[in-house]
């Protein structure tokens, strides 16, 4: 083997490293996307062994109650109401040893969102009534109404409370478990499987993405055109489909050579327990008020 | 393009819901009949890609960023019934893992991103790549797509929560869900899409569908010998189903009153109003004299939530056996 | 002959229309452990697929216990129970929600009671020392956690007939090592054994029977493993050793890249 001359010479003086300043945007973006994945899945684990009110309860009534509550939130009319109905997650939240911040982590995003949102809904150019603040602009009358600002914390709180919900089942819940607490609910197995094997190949696949992101950012060294990562970007793409595609066929043979034949066959689940059906007693009264508050 | 919970009223989840009932209920039907398990793990990878597609974000012109759908790309690869039961998966669990796109919202994000665009990407692929494309035909097929397909499934969500305002009410007339009628919520839609997001769609589209061919001639399914009565039967379930199909005909966008609306889109939803009407009359409670209004309520309730515990032990007896 | 498990005549199998595997005849008897050996794309992994009834050849015939493998054969229970393939990488051949449920799979897919399947399933992850991550979802296990799961998961079958590919791949030595005690361990119990590698040292220490695949995807050799692993022309010629691998050795010394590293024999 012959080795080229110039591997041998010093590329660049020794000392700190400068030069060509931080990767790209989007390349950080994505890495942290995929590492920001991974934590969120590896801190439910944590939760989901704790020792909590939500974590006892059985998962297919877990997830049972807490859709009802999701859909108690969105029938309510009152803000009123859903405020009372976070408080409802609050004490969930206290009670399933949910720590504040995680809980947070996950509300904040889509209710600063909202928040943003609705803030033109707070005016009377869409949503008309009795004037809070306004003044004239070039004869055009721009106020703040009662109306509209009930109508965006409406929307603003009644986000924040059913993301709530989600994040609180989400955060106390092992995906298995999740995905079994579907089946309770009558989802076919298809979907179940379907699910179940989606999740096991997000995770290789993150880390092929992972892996060839770490690695152009060890190799980037000055900027590249927008089109160069554009293009960059499509074949990372496109590598991945090629790899999904081949591991599923090595997937279908490998549960074909352990006797699968189409269907699965699962083991029995566990009986619901009285605590069980109390929770979901006291999530449908929930719902049963929210109809017509 | 994801709609989070509490933006769309009751009335509309459940009509999408019910909408994408019979989708999933043919697709995996036909997935099971169609090659038996070779699908199973093909669908399920399809629909990690797909998420994982929805997580990687490309540089856009000003420095900002923005991700694909990727619906046309699944659809083109594997056919239009395995992608939407794929889009449905991985739009499933971004609403169960990750917050993004409501649980109550699913069906609508099912309905425009896993049904309408992965239907009419495949759609518009197969018509402008009939015959015997030049490869620059192909790929500009596959652009367009990409290009439409996002656009329309965008379209269809803007509609979806542009007649929030008109559908759902309080008593005195105010939005009690997205508070933003058609004329703002279709162009605040339709504009980025039109210009950044869909262009990256069907870059996006193109650029690894054509990789996708280049490298795997075989693998693009149902090649040469593609039936399009499936195609049709969607195309027209679409347009029973969806108001989509109804407003097309009609008139401009933004123009209608309220009750227009109310009419064109609450037909299905009328249904499930005197479905409430009635559980209303066959409880106790309301307007039940001697006892005070909301005492009477909170019994109701309690009753309900009592019947609800009894019919889930009883459902559960079987559950045990199974 | 009543010993007689797999025969193959003649067999050629194609992807499109690049070659796998050419004139390939093989004769599998019970209770042999037999290597396949050859580098990378020779052929190794679509054998063994043939041999699963995964793949069907383009040519040839392919019989099991007398009998001809074909599709209708091979979806049958009773073949499923029988022959066990542990694939190279083990993430694809985990894809159940938790290592129990992973263990579980086969036996339940094979219609056993639920007693039953909770039992062995128990007994095989005891015997693995996997109890204690019965909960955990496989992909969260170390790569030699992976494996073992991997096997368990297929010996929860009890197969007569294992087929391993590459079983030794990305295992860290003190896991080989482990993987060659039980395969040790389940020699000694009847049971047959393919075995595709290219660690020539697995397929000394292990097999009695080496058959060597050439790039040209034939079989160039079929012999004693003692008498294949000494002849360094073939195994020249089959890219299995290559020249500075033997630098300071007399005979062939890639026992260096085993396992067991075995220097001392030599010196």
């Amino acid at each position: 083997m012959k080795i080229p001359a110039w591997f041998g010479a010093e590329t660049t003086p020794p000392g700190p490293a400068r030069g060509g300043g931080q990767t790209e945007g989007f390349v950080e973006k994505n890495l942290g996307a995929v590492t920001g994945f991974m934590k969120e899945v590896l801190e439910s684990h944590e939760y989901s062994h704790r020792k909590g009110m939500l974590q006892a309860i059985e998962a297919r009534a877990r997830t049972g109650g807490i859709i009802i509550l999701v859909v108690s939130a969105a029938f309510m009319e009152k803000i009123l109401s859903l405020l009372v109905l976070a408080l409802v997650a609050a004490a969930i939240m206290r009670l399933s040893q949910v720590d504040g911040p995680s809980l947070l982590k996950r509300v904040l995003p889509p209710a600063l969102f909202t928040g943003i949102l609705v803030i033109p809904a707070f005016f009377s150019f869409i949503t008309p009534g009795s004037e809070i603040v306004g003044f004239t602009v070039a004869g055009y009358r721009i106020a703040m109404t009662v109306e509209g600002v009930e109508v965006g914390l409406r929307l603003l709180v009644r986000v924040s409370v059913m993301v709530s919900f989600v994040a609180l089942l989400f955060l106390t819940t092992k995906e298995a478990d999740l995905f079994r607490g579907l089946k309770g609910l009558s989802v076919p197995g298809f979907f179940i499987t379907a699910l179940f094997m989606t999740f096991r190949y997000i995770l290789i696949l993150l880390k092929t993405v992972e892996d060839s992101t770490l690695s152009r950012k060890s190799r980037t060294i000055s900027r590249t055109a927008l089109k160069g990562s554009q293009g960059w970007f499509a074949g990372r793409v496109a590598f991945l489909l090629q790899r999904s595609i081949n591991i599923s066929e090595e997937v279908t043979m490998a549960m074909a050579s352990r006797g699968f034949k189409g269907k699965i066959k699962t083991l029995e689940e566990k009986n619901l327990s009285g605590r069980d059906y109390l929770w979901l007693g006291f999530t449908s009264f929930l719902f049963f008020i929210a109809l017509g508050v | 393009m994801h709609i989070p919970d509490g933006y769309l009223g009751p009335r509309t989840c459940i009509a999408l819901y019910a909408a994408m009932l019979p989708v999933w209920l043919v697709s995996s039907r036909r997935l099971d009949k169609a090659l038996k398990i070779k699908r199973l793990p093909l669908i399920a990878l399809a629909a990690a890609f797909t998420f994982v597609v929805m997580m990687f974000n490309i540089p856009i012109p000003g420095g900002s960023t923005g991700h694909m759908v990727g619906g046309a790309v699944v659809a083109i690869v594997v056919g239009p019934w395995a992608a939407s039961v794929a889009l449905s998966i991985a739009l499933a669990l971004q609403a169960m893992l990750f917050g993004d796109g409501g649980i109550t919202a699913l069906g609508a994000n099912c309905f425009n991103m896993a049904f309408i665009m992965s239907f009419s990407g495949y759609l518009i692929y197969r018509l402008a790549a009939s015959g015997e494309p030049t490869p620059k035909r192909r790929w500009a097929a596959m652009f367009l797509s990409g290009y439409v397909a996002v656009n329309i499934a965008a379209l269809a969500a803007a509609v979806e929560l542009g007649v929030q305002p008109a559908l759902e009410q309080t008593l005195d007339g105010r939005p009690l869900y997205a508070p933003y009628p058609l004329a703002i919520a279709v162009p605040a839609m339709m504009v980025p899409h039109l210009l950044f997001l869909g262009p990256i769609e069907g870059l996006g589209t193109a650029l690894i569908v054509s990789y996708v061919f280049r490298t795997n001639e075989e693998l693009v399914v149902e090649r040469g010998r593609l039936s399009t009565r499936p195609l049709w039967a969607a195309l027209i379930i679409m347009i029973i189903l969806t108001p989509l199909g109804l407003l097309a005909a009609g008139t401009p966008w933004g123009e209608w009153g309220v009750e227009e609306v109310k009419t064109l889109v609450g037909y299905v939803p009328e249904g499930m109003q005197r479905l409430a009407g009635a559980w209303k009359g066959v409880m106790p409670g309301y307007g039940m004299g001697g006892i005070s209004n909301v005492l009477a309520y909170i019994l109701s309730a309690l009753l309900g939530s009592i019947a609800v515990v009894t019919v889930i032990y009883l459902l559960g007896r079987p559950w045990q056996r199974r | 002959m009543n010993d007689e498990i797999y025969r193959l005549e003649g067999v050629e199998y194609h992807y499109g229309k690049v070659p796998a595997l050419k004139a390939i005849d093989l004769t599998v008897t019970k209770g042999e452990c037999l290597s396949v050996l050859g580098t990378n794309g020779s052929g190794k992994s679509t054998l063994l697929k043939v041999l699963d009834g995964l793949y069907f050849p383009s040519a040839g015939r392919v019989s099991f216990c007398g009998e001809p493998l074909t599709e209708e054969c091979a979806s049958r229970s009773s073949f499923r129970a029988r022959v066990g393939f542990i694939f190279e990488d083990p993430d694809v051949q985990l894809f159940s929600p938790t290592v129990h449920d992973e263990v579980a799979f086969g036996p339940l897919q094979l219609g056993l009671a639920a007693e039953e399947v909770l039992t062995r399933t128990g007994e095989v992850m005891d015997m693995f020392g996997l109890s204690h991550v019965s909960d955990r979802p496989p992909h969260t296990l170390s790569a030699g956690e992976k494996k073992k799961v991997a096997i368990a998961s297929v010996l929860a079958v009890n197969p007569e007939i294992l087929l391993l590919d590459e079983p030794t791949n990305g295992l860290d030595p003190r896991t080989q090592v482990w993987l060659i005690k039980l395969l040790e361990e389940l020699k000694r119990l009847e049971k047959t054994f393919v075995i595709a590698t290219h660690d020539l040292s697995l397929a000394e220490d292990v097999a009695e029977r080496t058959v060597v695949l050439d790039e040209s995807h034939r079989i160039v050799a079929d012999g004693k493993s003692i008498e294949i692993m000494g002849n360094k022309e073939l195994l020249l010629s089959a890219n299995l050793i290559h020249e500075h691998a033997h630098r300071h050795g007399e005979t062939v010394h890639s026992h260096s890249h085993g396992p067991f590293s075995v220097h001392d024999e030599h010196e």
